[in-house]
């Protein structure tokens, strides 16, 4: 190869070009010349007003509205969740440790707020706020009052969009798709929860869009976390959640996600940014403690068959975190440092028995079953042995009832063990949770 | 290894044609460095450019016009026609909120009309989405266009595969999103919306049809 340009390269452009370049094929009308476009749309539709015709005047309707109320550039919406459990916490225990044997709590866990509100078409401003557990007296236990999203949206064009403020972290399929009605389970599951910590949002700013009507992406830089929280469980008490957040650690947020097979979604998410917080004795630098987290995710919908399936893991920099938060005087890493690795996935199946039940009471009824396998020490800490304790199996069993798409009934059965109890240790924990769940969003 | 070896290969090192042959080498590398990274970033550019490519700056009209002829062949011209719409008419109709009088698209092969179209606005998550929706005289959806898409997300509803699914489809089909119409991960409200609007509007094309009102 002597020059820089040679056939090949040329070839493989023009293979790009005819892949990405927009292309039709309407076969099936029998006077069907070779058709112009397909792929046209108009990101604003006031640009494609031309030619004298007046678009509100074609409109066959007004606008068919699922949100209680519209003022046509101010929009309210909303999302929530109740649930119900009954958990048997003593059910599976073989060793002699004490904690809560059953508990039985109705809880509104979730009421979400949406508002937003475009100043032009291309000015848009989008909000989320959410009461949890429908009580505030401060701390997450008694409830908690969260600004989970607040952002300005710049639209320039479907392939490259501006947005910053309080975001939602492009990470995994729930962390920004959570309403209710979109997922099976009663509560998220353990993998949206120790392993991507759902619902994950601080303030940050970036770039978003669509490339192709099948490759949607965002790129943002975030808050980071906050190292000092991170222990032996997990890192999700690392989360700043937009509260005064340091700026020390500006971290990458990144996601695509290829939906270009009909019925299939297949994402990539990409988490990397320092933890130290400005903290000395880890490292005042902006990439001190440094974690990375790398997940994908596969989600198929066809013909009523349900599969999602989500996996990834952290390298988080537990040396010089434990080092000045995990370790006693004489420097030995204390049981409740953060490993260096935690890895997990899940599995979840279903059948969507609606699509066979024509009543206009049903939209879905979803049998499902899921396995999450999350490992919060796959790494342990350097000095620290792998503890089966914090590795745990939860399988889940249930039935997701739909009246309407956004309206959800649930019912499930939460196996959860630690890998302790699977294994016969003593001290191996295990439960087993009936709960129900009613959701709903517009 | 033996002293002598490497003092050999030293020796041989520094002889003036390997070294012109090594900084060859390494100029080489480097005009190939940068070969590589000029391809990297014109294919990039490229890429971007292609991309930009499916928004056009071109008319609605011309849109439409487009539309009604991949449905109906080159020959095909559209026209507008106001549907008068009666309280009896009204009365029947459980389409949005209900207008006296309403603007439909008729398509015209010569002097035939050969089928309608309608435009239409559902809500997305916030902001409307403007489409199209093509029938023939058996009121049998013959295409289904974007017009205006909005929002942020979901703007997957614009690929041709997902709206060619509703070619064929009529007042008796389900329309359901997951049943007949493939759902879009992430985009539940956007296919859910464009899905029941269009159902309602082969409804109320059919209760048009029967009052005779169509042209």
């Amino acid at each position: 190869m002597t020059s820089g340009f040679d056939s090949s390269f040329l070839k493989m452009l023009l293979v790009t070009a005819t892949l990405i370049a927009p292309g039709s094929s309407y076969a099936d009308t029998p006077e069907a010349s070779p058709p112009t476009t397909t792929e046209e749309s108009y990101s604003t539709v006031d640009e494609g007003l031309a030619g004298g015709v007046d678009l509100a005047a074609l409109t066959a309707s007004a606008p068919v509205q699922p949100h209680a109320q519209d003022s046509g550039d101010t929009v309210v919406g909303g999302y929530g969740e109740l649930h119900g459990s009954w958990a048997d916490k003593n059910r599976m225990n073989n060793g002699s440790a004490k904690f809560d044997k059953t508990s039985k709590i109705w809880d509104f866990h979730r009421f979400v707020t949406f508002l937003g509100h475009k100043f032009s078409d291309k000015i848009r401003f989008f909000s989320e706020l959410e009461v949890e557990h429908a009580f505030v007296e401060g701390g997450e236990e008694k409830g908690e009052i969260e600004l989970e999203q607040a952002f300005l949206d710049f639209s320039l064009q479907p392939q490259i969009n501006i947005r910053a403020g309080i975001l939602l972290a492009p990470i995994g399929i729930v962390n920004e798709t959570h309403e209710p009605p979109t997922f099976n389970t009663v509560e998220r599951g353990r993998y949206n929860k120790e392993l991507i910590p759902t619902t994950w949002f601080d303030a940050g700013a970036g770039i978003h869009g669509i490339i192709a009507n099948q490759l949607s992406y965002q790129l943002y830089l975030m808050a980071g976390l906050n190292g000092s929280q991170f222990s032996s469980d997990g890192i999700r008490s690392g989360r700043q959640e937009g509260f005064k957040s340091s700026a020390a650690n500006p971290s990458v947020a990144a996601r695509t996600v290829w939906r270009g097979i009909e019925g299939v979604a297949i994402g990539a998410s990409l988490f990397a940014g320092g933890t130290g917080n400005g903290n000395y004795n880890v490292g005042a630098g902006l990439f001190a403690a440094p974690v990375v987290l790398a997940a994908f995710d596969i989600d198929v919908r066809k013909s009523g068959f349900l599969l999602r399936a989500e996996a990834g893991q952290w390298w988080i920099d537990a040396n010089d975190l434990n080092a000045a938060f995990h370790s006693n005087a004489t420097g030995v890493t204390q049981p409740g440092a953060v490993a260096r690795n935690i890895a997990g996935f899940y599995v979840e199946t279903g059948y969507d028995l609606g699509n066979h039940i024509a009543s206009q009471w049903v939209a879905a009824l979803i049998p499902f079953a899921r396995m999450d396998l999350i490992d919060k020490n796959s790494t342990p800490a350097k000095d620290l042995a792998w503890n089966g304790a914090l590795a745990n199996l939860d399988l889940t069993f249930g039935l997701h009832y739909k009246p309407l798409y956004n309206v959800s009934v649930k019912f499930d059965w939460l196996l959860a063990q630690d890998v302790d109890y699977l294994a016969r240790k003593d001290g191996g924990r295990g439960s087993s949770t009936i709960e129900l769940g009613l959701g709903y969003f517009f | 290894m033996s002293g002598y070896t490497t003092e050999v290969m030293q020796k041989r090192n520094r002889s003036p044609t390997r070294q012109a042959k090594r900084t060859r080498s390494l100029q080489n590398e480097a005009v190939r460095k940068r070969e590589t990274a000029l391809r990297r970033v014109v294919l990039i550019a490229t890429l971007l450019l292609l991309t930009a490519a499916p928004v056009r700056a071109g008319t609605l009209a011309g849109h439409l016009q487009s539309a009604f002829r991949l449905a109906f062949g080159e020959s095909t011209r559209y026209q507008t026609f106001v549907v008068d719409c009666d309280t009896a008419c009204r009365a029947t109709i459980t389409v949005g909120t209900p207008r006296a009088n309403r603007t439909l698209l008729f398509a015209r092969a010569g002097t035939r009309t050969v089928g309608w179209g309608v435009v239409d606005n559902v809500m997305g998550k916030e902001q409307p989405i403007t489409y199209l929706l093509i029938v023939d005289r058996n009121l049998q959806v013959r295409g289904l266009e974007i017009l205006a898409y909005r929002e942020t997300r979901g703007a997957e509803i614009q690929r041709q595969a997902w709206r060619q699914q509703f070619v064929g489809k009529t007042g008796q089909s389900d329309l359901k999103v997951g049943k007949d119409i493939d759902a879009i991960s992430g985009a539940t409200i956007s296919t859910n919306a464009v899905s029941e609007g269009a159902k309602r509007l082969l409804q109320w094309l059919h209760v048009l049809q029967q009052q005779k009102r169509l042209p």
